[in-house]
């Protein structure tokens, strides 16, 4: 959906890289599986991050084998067998990703909007199948809350973090989905920090795009509509850095015996997502000086 | 009960020193100051109290072990970083009675109230400590943005305010604690293009001065 989430691999260990890889893998599989080929289309890396999260937060027998795939049909991969987890993680991106199509239909114009029409079959066919495997609370959850988000959208306020914290709640619904306890709590608090983050790097990377149509964008409208200059670029990155401190005290909390999970999920918290916010702000710097 | 050497991830034959250190990086990070505005402040406590107890417990056996009471190198109670305490203190800069009232109800948690108060004060009364409690509530929130953008405005505002300013760079100290040693790498380093490129130009110089680096070209 967005693929902001990312590793940073040159600080992966080798193995640690390959069973990401075989996650990701594994998940291809799974929501070929789950929700129908055409879906394997909609993957990005951070469904990959939620599922090296949950594979942290759940003890589901894992195992890999080699095998080759379409995608790459030359050279035998390692992949990850599928398991509930991977399902479970095929099964909400169908959600999100219908929601999105619908909300692209709502609001879109031109090509976007023909192309969701096109696409909508598909996604509201993998959204049945998540329906019918029990996740129909989750999809309550998730269209509730983003209904609110586009409430919120419409009221115009000059604030980011407002909407912002409803993207943070409709991601720990989804981190947290059929977990307890301790972790249900953990998954929440990282959940709602990334959430957060990815929705002000979105609008980050959206803003000037958005200012040369008009659209609406959180960042714009915190500075009457223009783009921030470079002093007011850092109250964001800070703010992106401050956010993703609480996901960072509940890793601190966890227990989990996957060791190598847990580096590549700290590897995308710590490296990876810091890597993706200075690109973006970089690169409005330097739009910001021209 | 639990090996509470398994508790400190440390191996029974560690020396006294490393358990402290253990202890000590433990404490560091479940540190209940981290967790001040975060719900899992009692899944902190809890970890922070087994991992007291099992320090305690080590120390106990290793004194009865020993048969000695040497000294027990001055630990005492919970570990204490300058974390910093809360952002708003208890009463009102300016001795109002309202924002006293705000003041406490964010101090305990009542973060709606203590909002829905300050949205009622009339907007030509919102003053330096208006700004600053609103940022308050903001970070309660974890709004960090917003908060921000509240402090800095009631810091100029009110510019020799030392709360004001406390809370303004205690804010900023946040973004800058994070990642805590993660990050090894930042720059590109040298790729394969540049080692291949480098000896390229090695070779040219060598064979301007009549010698050869690579023989073929």
């Amino acid at each position: 959906m967005f693929g902001y989430v990312k590793v940073n691999s040159a600080e992966l260990k080798v193995k640690e890289y390959e069973m990401y890889r075989g996650a990701y893998c594994g998940l291809c599989r799974s929501m070929g599986k789950c929700t129908g080929q055409c879906s394997r289309m909609t993957l990005s890396y951070d469904f990959a991050f939620l599922a090296a999260l949950r594979l942290c937060l759940e003890n589901t027998e894992i195992s890999f084998s080699q095998r080759r795939c379409f995608v790459h049909p030359l050279k035998k991969r390692s992949v990850m067998d599928a398991n509930p987890v991977l399902d479970y993680c095929a099964h909400s991106a169908a959600i999100l990703n219908y929601h999105k199509i619908k909300d692209d239909l709502a609001d879109e114009r031109g090509l976007k909007r023909l192309r969701a029409r096109l696409v909508y079959p598909f996604v509201a066919h993998a959204r049945k199948k998540a329906l019918t495997a029990g996740l129909g609370e989750l999809d309550g959850a998730v269209s509730g809350l983003l209904a609110l988000l586009a409430d919120t959208e419409a009221q115009g306020l000059s604030s980011v973090d407002t909407p912002a914290a409803i993207f943070g709640d409709i991601l720990s619904e989804i981190v947290s989905f059929g977990l307890d306890g301790s972790r249900r709590l953990i998954a929440v608090e990282i959940g709602r920090a990334v959430g957060r983050w990815i929705y002000t790097v979105d609008a980050l990377d959206d803003m000037s795009e958005d200012e040369k149509k008009g659209r609406y964008n959180p960042i714009l409208l915190l500075y009457d509509g223009r783009r921030p200059k470079d002093g007011e670029l850092s109250l964001i990155s800070d703010a992106l850095k401050a956010a993703l401190v609480s996901a960072e005290s509940a890793m601190d909390l966890m227990d989990t015996d996957r060791a190598a999970f847990r580096n590549i999920v700290e590897n995308i918290l710590f490296l990876g997502m810091p890597d993706t916010a200075e690109r973006i702000i970089g690169r409005e710097r330097d739009k910001s000086e021209t | 009960m639990t090996d509470p050497y398994k508790v400190l991830g440390v191996s029974p034959n560690a020396s006294d020193d490393e358990i402290k250190k253990a202890y000590r990086d433990l404490a560091r990070k479940y540190h209940p100051d981290k967790y001040r505005d975060s719900d899992l402040a009692d899944l902190a406590s809890e970890k922070m109290k087994e991992v007291n107890a099992a320090y305690e417990e080590i120390k106990k056996m290793r004194e009865a072990g020993t048969g000695t009471s040497s000294g027990r190198s001055g630990y005492s109670g919970g570990y204490r970083t300058n974390y910093g305490g809360s952002y708003a203190g208890n009463t009102s800069s300016t001795g109002d009675a309202r924002y006293t009232e705000i003041r406490r109800h964010i101090n305990a948690g009542n973060v709606a109230v203590a909002e829905r108060m300050l949205y009622e004060v009339a907007e030509n009364q919102r003053n330096a400590e208006w700004n600053f409690l609103m940022g308050c509530v903001m970070v309660k929130k974890g709004n960090f943005v917003d908060a921000q953008r509240y402090f800095d405005i009631a810091c100029s505002m009110d510019p020799y305010n030392n709360e004001y300013r406390a809370a303004q760079s205690q804010l900023r100290n946040r973004a800058q604690g994070y990642g805590g040693g993660y990050r090894t790498t930042n720059s590109g380093g040298c790729s394969g293009c540049d080692i291949c490129s480098g000896l390229l130009c090695a070779d040219c110089c060598c064979e301007c001065c009549g010698g050869d680096l690579i023989s073929c070209c």
